[in-house]
C-alpha cells in the first residue's frame, strides 16, 4: 500500500486540503469583488446618513469617525456572514451534496476538516473585509489612529480565535439540526448585527444583561475593543463610549475562544457518534 | 393534423391558463419550501426575526445618537419606512433567490425549464410565500413600533383610500425589480447570499428608507430620485401617517413634501408599468444568453 | 413451435455426477484472510409519526433495514452484492464503511471493528458511489483529486503521480485542468472513480460504479477494476450493481439480498446451477430425417430432446438436456455419423437474472417498470 501520513502530518495535510478550495475560489469567481465588497461598502454609507439625519456627526471629523465606526462594522459583518454561511451551514450543505459522507469515510478527523474550513474562510473573509476597509479609507478619507493599529491587530486575532471556535461549534450543531438550524441562522442574521453593535456602538444597548448576552458572539466585544483602539476620538464618552476596557474585552475573548474550541472538539466527537447511531448523516433533506 | 395558428384567441387563453396553473403550483411549492421545516408558530417567529433585528439596529442607532433628546418625528420616519422596506427586500429576494435555490440546492431549475411550465409565473409563484411573509412582518413590526416606541401615528390619520392604490402599484414595480435580479442570478455564481439581498442593501442608500433623500449629497440625490422605490416608500409613509413625514430637513422643505398625491400616483403608475415591462424583456434576454452559454443548470459550489 | 422427441432412454442415474467446476469448488482450499466479516448485523430505525397519526392512536414503527445479515469476503475477492432497491445493500455498505453503526452485531473490515476502530478502518478503505456528482465545482479535476488524497495523508508528489496515471486510464487526462463544474455527468463519475483508487485502498466499496457511464467508459471501469485486482492480489472489492451481466462477468462470488436478509451467497455458476443442475445445449442441424431425429434421445447421457423447425424450413433447432457436459461430444458425433450437418451449437445457462427472479420474486427491470 502507498504510504500514508498519520497523526499531525495527516491533520496538517487535511487542514490545507480543505482550506484550498476556499482560497483558490476567490480568484476563480471574481464577481465577488463587486457584489460582496463594492456594493456592501456603498450600502454602509446608508448608516452614515442615518446618523447624520438623527443629528450625530455634527462636524466633518466626527462624520468620518462615524463612517469609520460603520466601516469597521461592515468588515465585521463579512466575518459574521462567513461564520454563518461558510462555517455553520457548510457541513449541512456538504451533507446535501454527498461530500460529508466522503469526509467521514476518510481517516482524517472532522476537526481538521473544520479547521481547514475556518482557515479558508478566514482568508476569504479577511480579503473581503480588507477590500471594504481599503475602499472606505480611500474613498471616504477615514483616518484611524496609527498608535492603535498594532493593538487592534492583536485584538482582531484574538477575536478570530474565538469567532472561528464558535463557528466550528455551530457547524457541528447544524449537522444534527439540519434545515431547522439553517433557518435559525438565517433568522438570527440581523438580530446579531443589532446586538453585536455592528452598526451602532455596543453601549447603545444600555442594558448590562443585553450587553452580556451580546458578548456571547465574539464579534461584539472584539469590535468594541477594535473601535476603541482605532477611533479613540469618537469613543471619548460623548455620546459614544466603549463597554469595557479594550484589554479586558480581549482577555474575555481569549477565554471564550478556549472554551469554544474545546467545546467544538467535544461536540465533533459526540455529534459524529450520534449521527452514526441515529443515521442522520446519511439522510438528505433532513 | 391541423396547423397551429400563432396568437389565436384559443392559444392566448391556453397560455393564460398554463401560466395561472404554473403560478398556482409554484405558490404552493414556495410555501412548502419556506414553511415545512417547523410548526407554524416557530416558522412565524423565525420569519419576523430578521426584520425585527433590522428595526432593532435603527432603534439602537437612534438611542445612541439621540440620548435624552427625543426626536419622535424622525424616529417615526425611520421606523415606518423600515417596516415598509421589509416588503421591498422580501419581494426582490423572493424572486431572485428562487433561481439560486432551484439551480444550486434542489437542482431542479433545468427540469422547470424543460417542462411546459412558464418560468416567469413560476418565479412569481415561488416568491409569493416570501411576499406574504413580508406583509405579515410589516403588520407585526408596526404593532411592536406603536406599542413600544414613541411614534407620531394615529389610526384616524391613515389614508385608507391611497394605501391600497400605492400598495398595488408598488408591488407590481417590486415584482419587476425582483425579476431583474432573478435574471442577473441566472448568470452569476452563488456567493453565500443572493444578488437580491445585495441589491436590496444597496437600495437602502438611495431610496430614502432610513432618511429623507435631502440628507444625501446632491449627486446621490439625483440617483435617488431616479429609483422607483423612493417614490413608493414615500407613498406608503404618507398613506400610513396621513401626512408627509419629516417635511422639513435641515431647515428646508423636503423634496418629497413638494410632490403632490396625484403627481406621486402618476409617477408610481409609470414606474409599475415600466418596471414590469422592462423586467420581462430583460429576463428573456438574459435567459437566452444563459442558454447559449449552457449555464442554466451550472452549480458553483466552493 | 418445439416438439418433444420421443424419449425412450432410461431415467437419469440417481445421484449427481460432479462437474469439473463443482469438483474444484468442493475441494479444500488454503485458508485465506478475511477482508470483510459481517456477523449477525441488524439495523433498525424508529419511524417518526406525525401529530395526526399520533392522534389517531398509531404508534411509532420500527423499520428493519437489515435483519441478522452474516457475510464473509476473502481477501482478493471481487464480491458482488445484488438486490432490489430498498433491499438493504446501501445500509450494509454504510455500516461496513463506518458511516452507520449497526443496531446489533459486529462488522469487521480487514480484521478491524468498524465501530470501535473506525479510524483505522478508514485508512484502509475507500468508496465510490454511482451517479456521484459531488465535488468542488470551483476546482479542477486534478485539484479535486489532490484535495481528497490529502484527507488520506498521501504525499502530494505521490498523489499527483497517481492522479495523472489514473486519469490516463479512465481517459480523462485532457480534462485534468478543467473545472469540475464544466464536466458532464459521466466525466464526473469517472473522476470520482479515480478518487476511489487514488488512495490505494485495501478494501474498495463500489456502489453501482458504472451508473451513468456510456458503454465504453463502463468497460474501462470494469477492465481497470479487474486489472487492479490481478496486479494487487491482496486487495478486495465489494461491488453493488443492478447490471446482472456486470456482476456475472466480474464477481468471484455474489450475495443476493432482499428485505434486509441475504437470500443466497455463492459463485455465479453455483447460483445458476441452483436453478438448473443439468447442462442444456441448443444445436441447429440439417439433413436428418424424422427417424434419425427420433433416435437422438437414445444416445447415452441424453435426458431429453426437443426440436423446433428453423426459419425457412432449413433444418431443426434441437435442445438437448444432458447428464454431463462430455455427453455433448457423443451427440455431435452421432449427428454427423447419421449424415447430418451442424449449423450451430450453443450452451444455454440460466442467467443471473433468472436466479434473482427465483429468489427475490421479481426482476430489477420489472421493478423499474413498476415505478
Amino acid at each position: 500500500m502507498v504510504e500514508k501520513a498519520t497523526g499531525w502530518r495527516l491533520f496538517r495535510k487535511t487542514v490545507w486540503g480543505r482550506a484550498y478550495p476556499r482560497i483558490i475560489g476567490l480568484s476563480r469567481e471574481p464577481s465577488w469583488l463587486f457584489f460582496e465588497v463594492v456594493i456592501p461598502a456603498i450600502g454602509l454609507l446608508a448608516y452614515l446618513f442615518i446618523y447624520k439625519f438623527l443629528g450625530g456627526g455634527s462636524t466633518d471629523r466626527t462624520q468620518t469617525d462615524i463612517l469609520g465606526l460603520v466601516i469597521l462594522g461592515g468588515a465585521a459583518v463579512t466575518y459574521w456572514l462567513n461564520i454563518l454561511w461558510m462555517m455553520a451551514s457548510q457541513l449541512y450543505w456538504d451533507k446535501q451534496e454527498g461530500l460529508l459522507e466522503l469526509f467521514i469515510l476518510s481517516p482524517t478527523s472532522l476537526m481538521a476538516i473544520l479547521l481547514g474550513m475556518s482557515i479558508g474562510g478566514l482568508v476569504m473573509a479577511t480579503i473581503r473585509a480588507s477590500a471594504v476597509m481599503i475602499f472606505g479609507i480611500i474613498v471616504f478619507s477615514i483616518q484611524f489612529s496609527l498608535a492603535g493599529i498594532l493593538p487592534a491587530l492583536a485584538a482582531f486575532l484574538i477575536t478570530m480565535f474565538a469567532l472561528y471556535g464558535l463557528g466550528m461549534m455551530l457547524s457541528t450543531v447544524f449537522l444534527l439540526w439540519g434545515r431547522a438550524a439553517w433557518q435559525v441562522s438565517l433568522a438570527l442574521t440581523e438580530p446579531i448585527y443589532a446586538l453585536s453593535g455592528m452598526y451602532s456602538p455596543l453601549n447603545a444597548l444600555k442594558n448590562p444583561v443585553l450587553v452580556a448576552a451580546a458578548g456571547i458572539v465574539p464579534i461584539s466585544l472584539g469590535l468594541d475593543a477594535i473601535r476603541q483602539l482605532l477611533l479613540p476620538s469618537l469613543f471619548d464618552g460623548s455620546p459614544f463610549s466603549g463597554v469595557l476596557n479594550p484589554w479586558l474585552e480581549v482577555g474575555i475573548l481569549f477565554a471564550a475562544g478556549v472554551v469554544f474550541n474545546i467545546a467544538a472538539y467535544i461536540l465533533v466527537k459526540r455529534v459524529e457518534w450520534l449521527a452514526k447511531v441515529k443515521a442522520s448523516l446519511s439522510l438528505r433533506w433532513q | 393534423m391541423s396547423a397551429i395558428i400563432h396568437d389565436s384567441p384559443k392559444k392566448v387563453v391556453g397560455d393564460v391558463a398554463e401560466s395561472l396553473r404554473t403560478f398556482k403550483v409554484a405558490s404552493w411549492l414556495g410555501w412548502q419550501i419556506e414553511s415545512n421545516w417547523a410548526d407554524p408558530f416557530a416558522f412565524f417567529v423565525f420569519s419576523i426575526m430578521r426584520p425585527l433585528g433590522a428595526s432593532l439596529i435603527l432603534v439602537l442607532i437612534y438611542g445612541a445618537v439621540s440620548g435624552n433628546n427625543s426626536q419622535p418625528e424622525a424616529f417615526t420616519y425611520l421606523y415606518v419606512s423600515n417596516a415598509w422596506f421589509t416588503l421591498v427586500v422580501n419581494t426582490i429576494v423572493g424572486l431572485s433567490w428562487t433561481i439560486i435555490d432551484e439551480r444550486e440546492f434542489y437542482k431542479m431549475l433545468k427540469y422547470v425549464y424543460t417542462s411546459p411550465a412558464r418560468i416567469i409565473p413560476f418565479l412569481m409563484g415561488r416568491g409569493l410565500a416570501k411576499i406574504v411573509i413580508g406583509m405579515l412582518t410589516f403588520v407585526v413590526l408596526m404593532g411592536i413600533g406603536i406599542i413600544f416606541f414613541p411614534m407620531t401615528l394615529s389610526w384616524g390619520a391613515v389614508q385608507w383610500g391611497w394605501l391600497p392604490v400605492y400598495f398595488v402599484l408598488g408591488m407590481i414595480m417590486l415584482v419587476g425589480l425582483g425579476l431583474i435580479m432573478a435574471a442577473v442570478s441566472l448568470r452569476t455564481a452563488r456567493h453565500g447570499g443572493s444578488i437580491g439581498e445585495i441589491v436590496a442593501g444597496l437600495l437602502l442608500l438611495f431610496c430614502g428608507a432610513y432618511y429623507p433623500v435631502d440628507v444625501l449629497p446632491d449627486w446621490i440625490q439625483k440617483i435617488s430620485l431616479a429609483v422607483p422605490v423612493t417614490y413608493w416608500l414615500e407613498g406608503m409613509r404618507r398613506a400610513t401617517a396621513g401626512r408627509v413625514l419629516a417635511p422639513v430637513v435641515e431647515g428646508h422643505p423636503s423634496i418629497m413634501s413638494q410632490i403632490g398625491d396625484l403627481q406621486l400616483l402618476g409617477i408610481l403608475v409609470f414606474c409599475a408599468v415600466a418596471s414590469l415591462s422592462f423586467s420581462i424583456w430583460f429576463y428573456k434576454f438574459v435567459e437566452r444568453t444563459a442558454k447559449e452559454a449552457g449555464v442554466i443548470d451550472k452549480v458553483s459550489n466552493y | 413451435m418445439s416438439t418433444m422427441l420421443e424419449d425412450t432412454t432410461v431415467a437419469p442415474a440417481q445421484g449427481e455426477a460432479q462437474t469439473q467446476e463443482a469438483a474444484i469448488a468442493a475441494s479444500p482450499k488454503p485458508a485465506r484472510k478475511l477482508a470483510i466479516k459481517v456477523e449477525n448485523v441488524s439495523r433498525t430505525y424508529n419511524i417518526k409519526i406525525d401529530k395526526k397519526a399520533k392522534k389517531e392512536g398509531k404508534e411509532s414503527k420500527l423499520l428493519t433495514a437489515l435483519g441478522g445479515v452474516s457475510l464473509e469476503v476473502e481477501e482478493g475477492e471481487l464480491f458482488g452484492l445484488l438486490g432490489p432497491n430498498g433491499a438493504g445493500k446501501t445500509t450494509l455498505i454504510k455500516i461496513m464503511t463506518t458511516l452507520l453503526a449497526p443496531s446489533v452485531g459486529v462488522a469487521m473490515v480487514d480484521g478491524l471493528d468498524v465501530v470501535k476502530e473506525a479510524t483505522e478502518v478508514r485508512r484502509r478503505i475507500n468508496m465510490v458511489s454511482g451517479g456521484e456528482t459531488s465535488g468542488y465545482g470551483i476546482l479542477t479535476v486534478r485539484e479535486n483529486l489532490w484535495v481528497w488524497s490529502q484527507f488520506y495523508g498521501l504525499d502530494s508528489k505521490v498523489a499527483r503521480q497517481r492522479i495523472d496515471e489514473l486519469l490516463k486510464i479512465v481517459e480523462l487526462e485532457d480534462k485534468a485542468g478543467a473545472l469540475v463544474s464544466g464536466l458532464s455527468t459521466g466525466q464526473r463519475q469517472r473522476m470520482n472513480f479515480c478518487r476511489g483508487f487514488v488512495t490505494d485502498p485495501k478494501v474498495l466499496f463500489l456502489d453501482e460504479p458504472t451508473l451513468g457511464l456510456d458503454v465504453h467508459a463502463a468497460r474501462i471501469v470494469r477492465d481497470f477494476t479487474q486489472t487492479w485486482m490481478k496486479q494487487n492480489p491482496d486487495r478486495t472489492v465489494l461491488l453493488t450493481t443492478h447490471y446482472m451481466a456486470e456482476a456475472d462477468s466480474l464477481c468471484d462470488r455474489i450475495a443476493i439480498i432482499d428485505h434486509g436478509a441475504v437470500l443466497a451467497c455463492d459463485t455465479p455458476s453455483n447460483l445458476k446451477r441452483m436453478l438448473q443442475k443439468q447442462p442444456v445445449f441448443e444445436i441447429g442441424v440439417a439433413g436428418l430425417n424424422d427417424g434419425q431425429l427420433a433416435a437422438l434421445p437414445r444416445i447415452p447421457g441424453v435426458v431429453r430432446v426437443t426440436s423446433e423447425s428453423r426459419e425457412g424450413g432449413s433444418g431443426y433447432n434441437l435442445k438437448f438436456i444432458i447428464e454431463t457436459e462430455p455427453v455433448i461430444g457423443a451427440v455431435v458425433s452421432e449427428i454427423t455419423a447419421q449424415g447430418g450437418s451442424i449449423l450451430s451449437l450453443q450452451k444455454n445457462e440460466p442467467t443471473l437474472e433468472d436466479v434473482f427472479i427465483k429468489l427475490v420474486g421479481r426482476s430489477l427491470s420489472a421493478e423499474d417498470k413498476e415505478k
